[in-house]
């Protein structure tokens, strides 16, 4: 290979090396700026993930869905729209699973993570919320050892658009958990 | 000893030499004189690659744990800068190599300068990932990255980014295995990377670095091929691993130069032998046979039948590849590998058994196969007077005896008299061989 072409190549393979996080940027603002908000009730738990650093892993009671999945299509692994509908107080619900993209106007794109014959269970896009490194143990221990007590009004603010969904907030007690855990502080 | 130490060694001796009046000091001088190229060239670049790519590995680990511990504070602005400031810094220090011109650095640099490259573009990734919460989907983020670090392979003509590309596809396969999904799209992948190999053996075939190249791209098919494969037909991959080991030792043993004895520095045959006896062993037992073939094809929800035909055309790759090797071994009387090269032809045959008539008869196969390929090759072995024939021969045949009298209801004593007759049989012989081969050399 002549030392033109090297170079060449060479610049090609950086610019694709910028354009790949760039889009991920991109596709993340311009969903955060022009997307719907939904709502989703969650239940965090604190694994740690050596790559990313410490987030709270979320699940969501809507991330299951009953209905007949007995087609072959809606198999563990696939990719499926989950069509959303917000209720009175703005949480999200799943009115519909499909394999195709579906033409109404808020829904997201998401990996079956479960499935039996009449049950669904997604891996919604947002099953993380990153947070620094002493605020993550501190969020799972107010989850876990209050958990029992009494019952948390956790859920994620989310932003949706053209099936990409973007976590903007964690909030506990209509608080965002930061500063939940700021007050938590300040009462001990 | 290796050549470096060989050197040094003759360097120690050559002062007493020369007092003792054994060598003159020009004689001495010229030997020196001889030795120097030879000395600096083995030895250091390995130690360089060594200590250089363990420097490139803790600055990136060290660079992705620092940024990835804390920064909430920061605005997403800032954070999105930090993250891809691994990356412009590794961009230019390649850019700056390719500038210069590879030939005017030492190529083992080019090692440590891939890892940081390659590392650079997994942290810019994982790091916007957290900025935005983006979910774990540890696939994708592991094609991107492998996608997007591959060029470095070619540009920098290194084999550090390549172990990390072929870890990084198969981990890739192994996490969709996992998902439930069908990874065929490894072979796509696989091939990618193939022209790199294939030009690092062609130019220097029984090189360190050739047989780096070859590790690790054995390992990675070995691997991959288990993760890759569908589910839709039970068994399967008995005859395409026996037909990938088989093809691996088959062109080695072509390949093979009479010169280079480390089996080391020739993957292909080592391996390939080696793990084509080990499987033979495993099929040796009912077990592996038990409910394989076209009358037990998997229909659950989680097979995949529509992409079988990827299984098929490999599968198809694979048996062709064992027969050209093996007419090309035949044709070219190169038939001292055929013993064990035979082996993935039979196991093939014990698949199509196993599959009309049950398991038993391809059970029996293969351990009629071993005792044959044992004992051929003690034989072998006698004949052509080489004690590691020999010993692979009575190797296979001891393990046969032992596994099989192991499995029995025989008393212990009867198992023990028998363990021990082997193990003296085995003494004996090679104290026999060794002593006939000494009294003839």
């Amino acid at each position: 290979m002549s030392r033109t072409l090297i170079l060449v190549l060479f610049a090609m393979m950086c610019l694709a090396q910028l354009v790949a996080p760039a889009s991920m940027i991109y596709q993340r603002e311009a969903t955060l700026a022009h997307g719907e908000t939904f709502k989703f009730r969650t239940a965090p738990v604190d694994p740690y993930d050596a790559f990313r650093g410490r987030y709270v892993a979320l699940g969501y009671e809507q991330g299951t869905v009953s209905g007949d999945w007995s087609d072959d299509g809606f198999r563990r692994g696939r990719v499926v729209y989950a069509t959303l509908e917000r209720d009175a107080e703005g949480f999200a619900q799943v009115t519909a699973v499909s394999r195709n993209r579906p033409d109404a106007p808020h829904y997201l794109k998401a990996r079956i993570r479960w499935a039996s014959r009449d049950q669904l269970t997604l891996d919604l896009p947002f099953d993380r919320y990153y947070m620094g490194e002493f605020d993550a143990p501190a969020a799972e221990r107010e989850f876990l050892w209050r958990q029992g007590r009494q019952e948390r009004r956790a859920y994620a603010v989310t932003r949706v658009r053209r099936g990409f969904g973007v976590i903007e907030e964690l909030m506990v007690e209509d608080q965002p958990i930061r500063e939940w855990l700021l007050s938590q502080d300040a009462k001990q | 000893m290796n050549q470096h130490r060989k050197i040094e060694w003759l360097y120690e001796q050559l002062p007493e030499l020369v007092a003792k009046g054994v060598l003159t000091a020009d004689a001495a001088a010229a030997l020196k004189q001889h030795y120097a190229l030879e000395r600096g060239k083995s030895g250091m670049p390995w130690a360089l690659l060594f200590f250089g790519a363990l420097g490139a590995l803790l600055i990136g680990a060290g660079i992705i744990l620092l940024l990835a511990h804390n920064w909430q504070d920061l605005g997403r602005p800032m954070r999105t800068v930090l993250s891809l400031s691994p990356l412009v810094v590794a961009q230019a220090i390649t850019g700056w190599v390719l500038w210069r011109g590879r030939a005017k650095f030492n190529p083992l640099w080019c090692e440590p300068v891939g890892i940081f490259h390659s590392l650079a573009v997994a942290a810019s990734i994982a790091l916007i990932a957290q900025t935005y919460h983006m979910p774990g989907t540890f696939d994708s983020f592991l094609i991107a990255w492998m996608l997007l670090s591959l060029p470095l392979v070619y540009l920098l003509k290194a084999v550090a980014p390549l172990m990390i590309y072929l870890a990084g596809i198969t981990a890739w396969a192994l996490y969709q295995q996992r998902m439930g999904l069908h990874a065929f799209y490894y072979w796509p992948l696989l091939a990618l990377a193939a022209p790199f190999v294939w030009s690092t053996v062609r130019a220097a075939p029984f090189s360190p670095r050739s047989a780096l190249v070859q590790w690790s791209g054995v390992i990675a098919i070995t691997c991959g091929l288990g993760f890759a494969l569908g589910r839709g037909l039970p068994g399967l991959w008995i005859p395409l691993y026996a037909s990938l080991f088989g093809v691996l030792y088959l062109a080695g043993g072509l390949a093979q130069r009479p010169d280079v004895v480390s089996g080391w520095l020739r993957p292909a045959r080592l391996y390939g032998g080696a793990a084509s006896l080990i499987l033979v062993f495993i099929l040796s037992w009912e077990w592996p046979w038990n409910r394989v073939g076209w009358h037990y094809w998997n229909t659950g929800r989680y097979t995949h039948i529509e992409t079988l035909w990827v299984d098929g055309l490999v599968g198809l790759a694979l048996l062709g590849a064992l027969l050209l090797a093996l007419v090309v071994c035949i044709r070219r009387k190169h038939t001292q590998d055929l013993l064990l090269g035979s082996a993935a032809p039979l196991v093939a045959l014990g698949y199509v058994l196993a599959s009309v008539q049950g398991a038993l008869l391809s059970m029996l196969l293969m351990n009629l196969y071993l005792m044959v390929a044992g004992i051929g090759l003690v034989i072998q072995g006698v004949r052509e007077l080489r004690l590691r024939i020999f010993n692979v021969g009575m190797g296979i045949f001891s393990a046969l005896v032992v596994i099989r009298f192991f499995d029995s209801d025989l008393s212990f004593i009867v198992k023990g008299l028998v363990f021990i007759a082997v193990g003296v049989a085995f003494l004996l012989c090679n104290v026999f061989l060794y002593r006939r081969k000494e009294a003839l050399s």
